[in-house]
């Protein structure tokens, strides 16, 4: 009994991580505009 | 409804801060307007007037009135009613706090206090100017005292139960912010004011400004803070949705205290006296507040995802779409974090010191603080009060102000794109900031910058008659509306997030590593400002 009430944790844990792709996709994405912006004037610095 | 005596007190600070607000944006559109060269100001009213008026009655008067107000609401919601002492000491900060701002302002208009928002030594204005903030600082310290008060009893009463989240969070606030004014107190008791009566002659810059930045990076977040409270514990409530971790939320509040004190060196990269070791030491220390900050993104992200499904949401993002885009209570403060996106990126190109040389003093730090705090926390708080101010006045918020709040809160980011984009734009081509209209004798590069500076006064026109549009709104939910009973939202935690450790209530842990990081971070620097201080400087007073 204890076994089975493991596993039925184990999935709900599965699809709650499946749900949030998109907040993951989406962290990514704030990630990915601070190093590009990052860069950019990384490049006008060494530019000058 | 909270206790009636809870919801004066908070109308009280929320009144003060609107005035602020008003008179300050009335600033800010003449600047725009003469830093164009589109009007030259009449009645000897200076630019640099202009300026101190606006930055002081918006950055420190509107935000910490507005911060304080929305703070006891919430207590007084999350907690009960405020305890006698508490509300007494509460209104005692008020009035200190308000005979503060009513004296800086009339030195200001005097054309006697004309130092900037930052108040930089040389600059000096009258001894009264300094002995005002004292009495805004010490006020808000009053608050913080009784807010830490209502704490303790309520955690008496309740033998030591969790507190609840948002109070927990405005307790986190206040310590941040006692902490760090204690750096403002300091520059202002031991230096300014002797130094504006003329008890002594000359005053050291780079301590001066040391302590002022000790304090003025943990202000952002001391703005940000409440921003980030409504964030967590409101917004989940009104789009149908519930808080994603209650630990995770408290964490974010820990890390952010302990990483946004210990920092001021990254606003002196460009600082003579300071070792280039100990800023890049306090800019690492600085870089780690992206930490919280992701966290804050990612969770409000889920949030948002978490709620979106439950309401049958398909795809990777459909989520997105199913937002209450036409609820205002939820639309200003979504476009607030969505502004912060970019605001965030401008910030960590700030604390890189090899890019800060790119645009050090120049309108792209004046865009960049826009988009922050009068943009983030602005449009957040503009947000709150749609439903704070009904809330709080026994009154309702009615259809025709909720379409006109989404009006409003468009024209503020329109006004705002034109302004601080032209900011940003124009200052990586090196225009400087704090400079009233020049041509710099008709100069190519120079005259580059005339229609940026263009844009800048398209955009503070339309942010002017978007606080006008606010100010109306405003005014009919507190004296107007229906009479009626509003919901303060306060969301409630998933029931799957994890049990809150104990541990984040620890404030002796949490402020005794705060101390710990300060202490590391500033000791031997300052010990070396003192060992080598320069000769020091008289005043000036230029305008």
């Amino acid at each position: 009994m204890p076994q089975l009430q493991r596993k039925t944790n184990e999935k709900v844990k599965v699809k709650k991580e499946k749900e949030l792709l998109g907040t993951l996709l989406s962290v990514m994405g704030v990630g990915l505009f601070v190093v590009l912006s990052w860069a950019a004037v990384y490049l006008l610095y060494l530019s000058r | 409804m909270i206790d009636k005596r809870d919801a004066k007190l908070s109308l009280g600070f929320l009144s003060v801060s609107f005035i602020a607000l008003f008179i300050g944006a009335i600033a800010g559109l003449l600047q725009t307007l003469v830093r164009s060269g589109t009007i030259e100001l009449p009645l000897h009213i200076g630019y640099y007037q202009l300026l101190t008026a606006h930055g002081v009655l918006l950055a420190l008067i509107f935000t910490t009135f507005f911060i304080v107000g929305f703070l006891y609401a919430g207590i007084s919601k999350t907690m009960g009613a405020l305890y006698d002492v508490p509300r007494r000491t509460a209104w005692l900060g008020f009035a200190m706090m308000t005979f503060g701002t009513i004296l800086a302002t009339i030195f200001i208009l005097l054309n006697k206090a004309t130092v900037l928002y930052t108040f930089y030594a040389p600059l000096q204005a009258s001894p009264w100017f300094y002995v005002a903030l004292v009495h805004v600082v010490v006020g808000s310290w009053l608050c913080a005292f009784s807010m830490w008060n209502q704490y303790y009893i309520w955690k008496r009463r309740t033998k030591n139960k969790l507190s609840p989240l948002f109070s927990y969070m405005a307790v986190m606030t206040m310590a941040l912010w006692f902490i760090a004014t204690l750096g403002v107190a300091a520059t202002v008791i031991l230096q300014f004011i002797p130094w504006s009566i003329g008890w002594v002659d000359k005053i050291d810059i780079l301590i001066s400004r040391t302590l002022f930045w000790y304090f003025g990076h943990p202000l952002v977040y001391f703005w940000l803070l409440p921003a980030y409270m409504c964030w967590y514990v409101v917004i989940p409530k009104i789009i149908g949705g519930k808080i994603f971790s209650d630990a995770l939320a408290r964490l974010s509040f820990v890390l952010f205290l302990l990483f946004s004190i210990p920092v001021g060196f990254h606003h002196q990269l460009l600082e003579p006296g300071i070792s280039h070791s100990w800023k890049f030491f306090q800019v690492v220390l600085t870089f780690m507040v992206i930490v919280p900050s992701l966290m804050t993104a990612f969770s409000m992200f889920a949030v948002f995802e978490t709620a979106g499904r439950k309401k049958g949401a398909k795809g990777l993002f459909g989520w997105f779409k199913v937002l209450p885009w036409k609820d205002v209570r939820f639309f200003a403060p979504m476009m607030g974090m969505l502004i912060f996106v970019p605001a965030g990126a401008g910030g960590i190109i700030n604390a890189s010191h090899q890019l800060n040389q790119v645009i050090h003093n120049t309108l792209w730090v004046t865009g960049h603080f826009h988009l922050t705090v009068a943009s983030t926390v602005a449009l957040t708080f503009f947000g709150i009060a749609y439903w704070l101010v009904p809330y709080l006045s026994g009154r309702t918020l009615t259809p025709q102000m909720n379409k006109l709040g989404i009006i409003q809160t468009i024209m503020w980011t329109v006004g705002m794109a034109f302004m601080s984009g032209a900011m940003h734009l124009v200052g990586l081509f090196g225009a400087p900031r704090r400079t009233a209209y020049t041509t710099y004798s008709d100069h190519p590069q120079a005259m580059d910058w005339v229609p940026y500076q263009a844009a800048m006064a398209i955009g503070g026109t339309i942010l002017f008659i978007a606080i006008l549009l606010l100010m109306y709104i405003i005014g009919y939910l507190a004296f107007k509306a229906p009479k009626g009973e509003m919901d303060f939202p306060v969301g409630e935690v998933e029931e799957e997030a994890a049990a809150t450790p104990v541990i984040l209530e620890n404030w002796k842990l949490w402020v005794g590593i705060c101390a710990a990081l300060i202490l590391i971070a500033y000791t031997i620097p300052f010990w070396h400002m003192i060992e080598h201080g320069p000769p020091g400087s008289t005043g000036y007073k230029f305008w």
